[in-house]
């Protein structure tokens, strides 16, 4: 008899759970990831790697999904590959929302609201900020003209192969960075005429230093490529401006300030990029030169007059945009723009976005970047653009295979490897640590040193 | 990113000598042990072969046939330590410091193997191995000499690179680990013992070795041009070209004797007359010292070395509450692949992945086409950062 009364009670109890758990409804906290980018998908697996299972939207402005940026200055132009090689891997199902064209015009940090445009507002219980970089306008370049042209985008790097496929024999490119003299090396590649114009005395200088640089510039001169360096345009003209008497018949014109002329069927301005804070003014983010984070990478508040900087625990950024201290280095908060770096930041920023300021652990990568020019690979740890001495540590430039190590103070901040990428790991552990023997490390070295005494170390490049 | 540690210590080691200046060694290990303990030589693999200060290296003509293991007049018991010695540490490849003999996987030490002899990392006569931590010492997988089977060469036989050089990869690292002794004294049959088929001519050098009462044994080179039978003594058809004079094996042994275990004089000698086993020569082609690692060091060797530096990660646990939605079905093993036609050799996978990918000197990307479940967070890792995009992950159902 009792069982039999108690039998109801338990099914009741039973039926009363389950309507418990069907009314109980966790919050569902949902990310929005401003920027398709590499850095906005790193995020958002990493997040779903992580267990979290709210929504995820993603704002992007180009109508693709995240691709592979890095072929387009390489691959894309030399037109090697297929546009297939662009895919990323992603290895978890983001099952994310695709706000594919839509560019953000705004974000309500007090009300947790992305603006978007038409008045549309997306909330938010977190939001990744990895907007990139646009390119940097050179001032008096006719970008609009259809024979100058940008390289920052899928549609950049597709206007120009079809501009450049209408009989273009003579590139002008403007800039002397990595976006540049890999540009340069793809066209020479497909046997155009190329001029290079630069302000610096090296190619890339100001990321690898005068000398390494100065191997490249070498590099590019044996492969006959036309350089212009030192040189600021002060003019142009294009076939389609209106009203310029001087304007070519076709191509474009560009007069340089030491008095010289360079004639062009199309040109290219590769010269960096700005960050993408425009639709963040307003916000009360410091968005000067870039969005500006913590070390764990949680966006901070322009201070007040008079008050402090706030973290803002909701809002997280990664990639080319953020500005941040890479303690690694040192505590100044600067951008990375190199690919590997964003992607591991995007990682990062996901991680930061669930444990909070408090418990995130501080973004310090390896910055590592590579590049390709005329078959000469070159790939670098750290930041040799930031290094007051350059010592060639192993190899030689004239066989166009060594490692260039980068000190600042003294101590380790970067290393080089031409054509030796497998030898840079060794220089990688070397962060750091000083090069040079200190005073307590010299006494301490006895007579078993002399045998092991460093090879070359003093050679200059 | 790991690195090579240099026979004199030195994290990073290159084929070239390079040192930061100013770097200095650290303090040897010397063989103290090595005099005394006369299990040593069975340890380290060098049966056999002492000279006549007890240490490995240099000349190798007086034959020091290893005792029988374990005596028969005294069974040595696996607890039988000296006094006032601890049990030696040894690095495991999480970076903890075991003690060994200890338990683990594979269960407590065998009963006849001796806790002191089973470290081969600090009962070496070079000291710490020359690739950092012992590769072999990975567990208390150790293999006692007493095991007669094929030897268990732990992580060296899980992963599978994809090369034809890769079987003498992992040989070279484990060669001197193949010639161990059994009590019998024959060479054990295991997976290397016959390796490699030795049909050339073997040619190496021999430094003179001065033994105990001053002779010279020998100066000169043995030329060995005949076949080397894998299990059995060597049969020397050659001339033995020797500036010195050879002491008969009886001599040699008598010379050995005062040298013997200082605390094991119980162990009965030998009687040399009868035919004494002879290990397998193994070709040294560089004279690299007795663990002869050139192969492997050539090769970068990264990946292979056990102590990582400790990851900066968060230490975030995430819900265990599961989407909705799909089901998640268990993911089946993962198969990695990488286009050589893609494959610029940035070494940015082995940077992320080092148990799993290497760029070698030779310019070859040798990598674990499937690597255990524990290293694909990292194999993932490398696949994205990858500059050219070039490995591919599949999972097979």
């Amino acid at each position: 008899m009792n069982s039999r009364r108690r039998s109801p009670d338990i099914a009741q109890a039973l039926v009363r759970v389950g309507q418990t758990r069907l009314e109980y409804k966790p919050p569902s906290r949902r990310v929005v990831i401003v920027g398709a980018g590499i850095a906005g998908l790193r995020a958002a697996e990493r997040l779903r790697e992580r267990g979290f299972d709210g929504p995820i939207v993603f704002v992007g402005e180009e109508p693709h999904k995240p691709y592979n940026r890095t072929p387009l200055s390489k691959a894309m132009i030399a037109q090697v590959g297929r546009l297939n090689d662009l895919r990323l891997p992603v290895y978890r199902d983001l099952d994310a929302m695709w706000r594919l064209g839509t560019r953000a015009v705004g974000l309500d940090v007090a009300r947790n609201r992305v603006i978007l445009p038409r008045g549309e507002e997306l909330e938010y219980d977190g939001v990744v900020i990895a907007t990139g970089v646009e390119s940097r306008h050179l001032k008096g370049a006719p970008i609009w003209s259809e024979n100058v042209w940008a390289l920052r985008d899928l549609s950049d790097g597709r206007g120009l192969v079809r501009r450049l496929a209408d009989n273009v024999r003579h590139v002008a490119i403007v800039g002397t960075g990595f976006i540049g003299c890999e540009v340069a090396s793809s066209l020479r590649k497909r046997g155009m005429e190329v001029s290079v114009i630069g302000r610096g005395d090296a190619l890339m200088g100001s990321a690898i230093g005068a000398k390494v640089g100065g191997v490249m510039t070498r590099v590019h001169r044996q492969n006959h490529v036309n350089l212009l360096l030192g040189r600021n345009p002060v003019r142009w003209a294009t076939a389609d401006s209106p009203k310029d008497r001087n304007r070519p018949s076709s191509g474009v014109r560009i007069w340089l300030d030491d008095g010289s002329r360079v004639d062009a069927d199309a040109a290219v301005v590769a010269v960096g990029g700005l960050p993408t804070t425009r639709w963040l003014q307003g916000s009360g983010l410091d968005i000067s030169d870039g969005v500006l984070t913590t070390a764990a990478c949680h966006a901070v508040t322009a201070a007040p007059e008079g008050g402090v900087p706030l973290v803002v625990p909701s809002v997280v950024a990664a990639g080319d945009v953020a500005r941040w201290p890479n303690l690694r280095i040192d505590e100044t908060p600067r951008r990375v723009e190199h690919w590997i770096t964003a992607s591991e930041h995007g990682q990062a920023a996901a991680d930061s976005l669930l444990l909070g300021p408090e418990q995130a652990p501080p973004f310090m990568p390896l910055p590592r970047f590579w590049t390709e020019q005329f078959g000469v690979q070159l790939s670098g740890v750290g930041r040799p653009g930031l290094a007051d001495a350059c010592r060639l540590a192993e190899g030689s430039p004239r066989d166009l295979e060594f490692i260039a190590c980068y000190t600042r103070a003294g101590k380790v901040i970067g290393a080089v490897s031409c054509n030796a990428s497998s030898r840079l790991l060794e220089y990688a552990d070397l962060m750091g640590w000083p090069l040079e023997p200190g005073p307590a490390l010299g006494a301490g070295a006895g007579g078993g040193s002399a045998a092991m005494a460093p090879r070359s170390l003093a050679a200059a490049v | 990113m790991g690195s090579i540690v240099g026979d004199d210590g030195f994290p990073g080691a290159r084929p070239d000598g390079f040192r930061p200046a100013g770097w200095a060694p650290p303090a040897q290990r010397l063989p103290e042990r090595a005099a005394d303990d006369p299990y040593l030589a069975v340890y380290s693999g060098l049966a056999g072969w002492t000279n006549s200060a007890g240490q490995a290296g240099g000349a190798q003509l007086v034959r020091n046939p290893p005792p029988p293991f374990p005596p028969p007049s005294e069974p040595r018991r696996g607890n039988d330590r000296p006094a006032g010695s601890a049990a030696p540490l040894r690095i495991s490849p999480g970076g903890m410091a075991a003690p060994a003999g200890g338990t683990g996987p594979r269960g407590a030490t065998p009963p006849g193997a001796d806790p002191l002899g089973a470290d081969p990392l600090g009962a070496h006569p070079l000291g710490a191995h020359p690739l950092g931590a012992d590769p072999l010492a990975a567990g208390p997988a150790t293999p006692s000499p007493l095991d007669t089977g094929s030897f268990d060469l732990g992580s060296f036989d899980t992963g599978s690179f994809e090369s034809a050089r890769s079987d003498s990869a992992r040989w070279d690292s484990a060669r001197w680990d193949s010639a161990r002794w059994d009590s019998a004294g024959t060479v054990n049959t295991g997976p290397f013992a016959t390796y490699p088929p030795s049909t050339g001519q073997n040619t190496w050098t021999v430094a003179p070795v001065v033994t105990d009462t001053g002779t010279i044994v020998n100066t000169g080179t043995i030329v060995n041009t005949g076949p080397v039978a894998g299990t059995g003594p060597i049969v020397n058809t050659g001339p033995i070209a020797a500036a010195g004079e050879v002491a008969p094996a009886g001599a040699q042994v008598a010379a050995i004797e005062p040298l013997g275990p200082a605390t094991s004089g119980s162990h009965p000698v030998i009687d040399a007359s009868g035919p004494l086993p002879v290990p397998v020569p193994l070709p040294v082609s560089p004279p690299t010292g007795p663990l002869d690692v050139a192969p492997l060091a050539d090769l970068g060797g990264y990946g292979y070395t056990p102590i990582r530096r400790a990851e900066p990660g968060p230490s975030f646990q995430p819900s265990v509450r599961r989407r909705q939605g799909r089901t998640p079905r268990r993911a089946g093993r993962s198969v990695v692949s990488v286009d050589n036609n893609k494959c610029h050799l940035y070494a940015i996978c082995q940077m992320e992945a080092p148990a799993s990918f290497l760029v070698a000197q030779d310019g070859r990307l040798y990598y674990d086409a499937a690597p255990p479940s524990e290293q694909m967070p990292s194999v993932r890792q490398a696949a994205r950062l990858c500059p050219m995009q070039a490995i591919a992950l599949r999972t097979e159902p």
